[in-house]
């Protein structure tokens, strides 16, 4: 398969779970370790990603970007990005994560990590369960029992907001 | 192999929920979780059994350690005052870039440590385990992360080897069972002697027999001797 080119650069398609294509230079995606095999190996000029949600790529897309313009002169704004960046709800901060872990950005991925862990380290076992979609499978009489182990993981101002 | 058994374990649990079939899932979790503070994992740990399971094991345990920072911990001396009076502070965010921000966290012990007539005295710790030196039983060890402790009337003799970074458990030559004082042990002849404390099975009887603990550095040995003295003057 050929790839097109416009001058000197090389264009590549990425297609999101909804069919939306994202046209960029292929030396963007090449931060992307899977992508990179992609390309290298296979001389693909597109690329379908159903796994990921066209909003989730969106920002990703946005973050490779900003990521290749990363100089030591403009560090300070690149990390106020990268703040800016996690600051979506969880839901979609954890699309992201999933998504950066598939694409193999090593650099996001600890970001992103680091970002959920800060989110969710106050937040209550109920929420957590919401988040996570976990059953409980702790009879009534064990909780109550880690009630009186450790009142203090049931106390003060939890976060119980999935967001 | 350890990691294979949580990615299984967590793959049938709730990221075949959230996106499915992808094993590489449970690596992320687990490496999410590893970023948490010790209080959090302790209350996601009544999150459900495999969490539980997961939050509790060694392996995971070390990967936790393996982003800790060394952290400070503080004993409020003025335990006593009120019954539910928390006896040891965490410093979080030690140190941080300017010096401003100094967060102060809890190390709960269980309620019957909290409210004891003798408060427990830290000891040393190690390895993300503190040890504390308690009343009834004379130590015990607790793991902050998953609130697990040992209590054990008997001592076990390690040696830290700093260039691997593991402990080796010392020859000697009969079962130890005593400990010693705190003090910094004297260097003779290329052994470390320590004045004994208690004989930890002969608790009323003063250790005069065994009055000194010797720790012979070549061989890794350890021993005992009586004391020099008519009169054992370690015990009061």
């Amino acid at each position: 398969m050929a790839s097109s080119t416009t001058g000197e650069k090389k264009i590549l398609t990425l297609k999101g779970g909804d069919n939306e294509e994202f046209i960029l230079e292929e030396s963007l995606v090449l931060q992307s370790e899977l992508l990179k095999n992609m390309v290298k190996e296979e001389r693909v000029s597109s690329i379908p990603l159903p796994s990921i949600k066209s909003k989730t790529l969106v920002k990703i897309i946005e973050y490779l970007k900003k990521h290749a313009e990363l100089t030591p002169s403009n560090k300070e704004e690149f990390k106020n990005f990268e703040k800016e960046f996690v600051n979506v709800v969880l839901e979609e901060l954890l699309d992201i994560t999933v998504a950066v872990n598939y694409l193999k950005i090593n650099g996001l991925l600890e970001f992103c990590c680091q970002a959920v862990a800060d989110r969710i380290k106050d937040k209550s076992v109920e929420a957590v369960r919401k988040i996570f979609r976990i059953e409980s499978d702790f009879t009534p009489e064990e909780e109550s029992e880690f009630r009186k182990e450790t009142p203090e993981a049931f106390e003060g101002d939890l976060d119980d907001t999935t967001n | 192999m350890a990691l294979e058994y949580f990615t299984e374990l967590l793959d049938s649990l709730f990221f075949n929920k959230r996106c499915r079939g992808d094993e590489e899932l449970a690596e992320i979790f687990i490496d999410i979780l590893s970023r948490l503070p010790t209080d959090s994992l302790v209350r996601f740990q009544r999150d459900c059994r495999d969490l539980r399971v997961l939050i509790s094991s060694q392996y995971f345990t070390t990967l936790h350690l393996s982003r800790a920072r060394p952290m400070p911990l503080l004993r409020d001396n003025n335990f006593g005052t009120n019954k539910r009076s928390k006896q040891f502070y965490m410093l979080i965010d030690n140190l941080n870039e300017e010096y401003r921000e100094v967060r102060l966290g809890t190390l709960y012990l269980r309620r019957n440590k909290q409210l004891g007539e003798h408060p427990p005295r830290i000891v040393c710790s190690c390895q993300g385990v503190v040890l504390f030196a308690y009343h009834p039983s004379p130590y015990y060890a607790l793991n902050p992360i998953t609130k697990e402790e040992v209590r054990d009337s008997w001592c076990q003799y390690l040696v830290y080897v700093f260039k691997t970074r593991t402990w080796r458990k010392i020859h000697s030559p009969s079962t130890f069972n005593f400990y010693p004082c705190d003090a910094s042990p004297a260097v003779v002849n290329g052994a470390l002697h320590w004045i004994m404390l208690t004989d930890l099975e002969k608790k009323d009887v003063p250790p005069c027999a065994n009055g000194i603990m010797v720790f012979k550095m070549d061989k890794e040995e350890l021993s005992a001797m009586p004391h020099p003295g008519s009169v054992c003057n370690c015990i009061t």
